[in-house]
């Protein structure tokens, strides 16, 4: 039945859920994996907080770096290796305000 | 025989029809010209809207920094430039930066709100510049006061400007300005030399479906250049009509009625919009046209397309009759064309209106003028100008320079010749509105000459206030 509730559906964005029932075969394999996640993860947010690269919300990551590339701006290229490395997982990607979809 | 570019539907009408004994009148043919688009950069493809005007402002800001750089460095010579934060005070230096003009008059939405604050209601107003308007000038990072040579009443939000002065010591955020700069105007490419006479017809403001329409006029003009009007010398000298630029605002804005929003279906429903009766004359109109000439139709800001800038085409169903000729150039607004290898550049006018409220000036052959030196065709959009979020370019810098710069839809027609530094040549234009002055402008290719071309008719005015019947 058509009511006000679901023709605007509502759904909560979740920021990187850590999935349960993760195969975890080694404790310490994990953890080394878990520290060169948040490394990357260091860089690209350092990529975002770069002002002089423009703003960043509402394009993604790689769409900036190629602006910032392209008005010799010269940012690093090994965030773009990682962009293209992660291409699909929108945690890498995406800006780090992504999850706030408020602010789109 | 007329001839168009490539006709798709066979044209067998003779420009010299009028008379009947065709042996004495001598074939006329219609001047070839060749026309080719350069819009594609204001064809919007991707319609998202979920993206803020940062993105633009940043892309304007970065894109122009070269240039200004550039021209920066050859007026003033070996002065540092600087980022706002890394300004030091009493130290000379040049900023470039996007301006920004804070308005007390500008209206606000947050203002409208406050209302209910018991605060006072906002001037309804056709210009919103103060004398108490003061100048920003803001990098990616941060803002700052102008204040000094850099005149108020001239500037508008938007602009990309390099500035040399000084930040004091003792008067911290504000920035004292010498003089400023704007960028060098791009390399024209060299105009060809014609041999013959050619020219080209600039119309705005038909305005059909209106209070103002002319209809009688417009059909003196459809006559003239088809060929309909005068004796074989003025036939020979249309003739040389090479193309026909319509330059916005076809429709009038009372053709956008917009009760079928605010009233209920069954009020509405049996009334047809006003916009459909003068799109089918104005199709008629433009089928004239385009059996016997090139015509090149730009949106305007009344037009049934949309609003914000640029305007996309008019669509072809719209005109199923002119449509079929592809003698019919639909072009975006602002447009970008080039007929016979001259460029031609210009709006329906919402950038020079625009520019004209938010500033104290008047003359607006001067504000069209201003948008060619300031390199951008349209500065106060995205900000008081409606316009696309466009992220990967910004499509209104002038990053080639026109021949022909024009302005549809103004109060009046003038026109001058802008000679740039490095030898650049522009006719600037500013088209008059049909529906108030029944004037065209026809310019010549070859010498880049213009001139206007008026339609009256002198009908004696029947005043329908006094009856001619006599008292009963």
């Amino acid at each position: 039945m058509a009511s006000i509730s679901n023709a605007f559906v509502q759904r909560k964005r979740i920021a990187h859920k850590p999935k349960k029932g993760a195969p975890s075969t080694s404790g310490v394999k994990e953890e080394k994996v878990d520290a060169s996640v948040k490394r990357d993860l260091d860089i690209l947010k350092q990529f975002d907080l770069t002002l002089e690269y423009g703003p960043c919300i509402g394009i993604s990551r790689l769409d900036r770096w190629e602006r910032a590339e392209k008005h010799g701006l010269k940012p690093l290229p090994e965030v773009r290796d990682l962009l293209i490395r992660h291409a699909a997982d929108p945690l890498y990607t995406e800006c780090l305000w992504n999850d706030f979809s408020t602010l789109r | 025989m007329i001839y168009s570019a490539n006709p798709q539907v066979n044209v067998e009408q003779s420009l010299s029809n009028v008379s009947d004994s065709a042996e004495e009148t001598p074939q006329l043919n219609r001047i070839k010209s060749k026309v080719q688009h350069k819009n594609e950069r204001f064809i919007v493809k991707d319609r998202s809207f979920n993206r803020q005007y940062a993105h633009l402002y940043a892309e304007r800001l970065m894109t122009m920094r070269k240039r200004l750089t550039e021209a920066a460095i050859q007026k003033w010579g070996n002065v540092p430039i600087k980022k706002l934060h890394e300004l030091v005070g009493g130290e000379r230096c040049i900023v470039i930066g996007t301006l920004f003009k804070h308005m007390e008059l500008r209206p606000s939405i947050l203002k409208e709100v406050s209302e209910e604050h018991n605060l006072m209601p906002q001037p309804i107003k056709k210009r919103y510049a103060d004398s108490t308007d003061k100048l920003i000038i803001e990098d990616e990072l941060q803002r700052i006061f102008l204040v000094g040579k850099l005149e108020t009443q001239t500037s508008v939000t938007g602009v990309i400007v390099a500035v040399i002065g000084i930040e004091p010591e003792d008067d911290k955020g504000k920035f004292y300005v010498e003089d400023v700069c704007y960028q060098l105007l791009p390399a024209q490419i060299a105009r060809p030399i014609l041999e013959q006479d050619k020219f080209i017809m600039f119309v705005s403001g038909f305005e059909l479906g209106g209070p103002e329409e002319r209809p009688f006029q417009m059909q003196m003009l459809a006559d003239l250049v088809c060929g309909q009007l005068g004796d074989v010398d003025q036939q020979a000298a249309t003739a040389a009509i090479c193309h026909i630029v319509v330059a916005g605002n076809l429709l009038s804005e009372s053709t956008q009625d917009r009760d079928t929003l605010t009233k209920a279906k069954y009020l509405s429903k049996k009334t047809s919009a006003g916009s459909v009766e003068a799109v089918k004359s104005l199709d008629e109109f433009l089928a004239q046209l385009v059996t016997s000439v090139d015509v090149t139709v730009v949106p305007g800001e009344f037009d049934p397309t949309n609003f914000s800038l640029p305007q996309q085409p008019f669509h072809q169903c719209m005109l199923p009759q002119s449509s079929r000729y592809n003698t019919l150039h639909h072009q975006t607004n602002p447009c970008d064309v080039s007929v016979e290898g001259i460029r031609i550049m210009g709006t329906a006018g919402q950038p020079v209106e625009d520019i004209y409220r938010y500033s104290e000036m008047d003359d607006r052959l001067a504000m069209l003028e201003d948008t060619l030196v300031w390199g951008h065709m349209a500065p106060t959009a995205p900000d008081t100008l409606a316009c696309y979020p466009f992220v990967k370019e910004d499509p209104f810098i002038i990053s080639e320079c026109p021949h022909i710069y024009f302005a549809g839809c103004q109060p009046e027609y003038k026109c001058k010749m802008y000679k740039g530094e490095s030898g650049q040549e522009v006719l600037l234009l500013t088209v008059p509105r049909f529906s108030q002055s029944g004037t065209a402008v026809l310019v010549n290719l070859k010498s880049l000459e213009a001139q206007p071309i008026s339609f009256h008719s002198h009908f004696p005015i029947v005043d329908e206030s006094v009856s001619p019947e006599v008292d009963k």
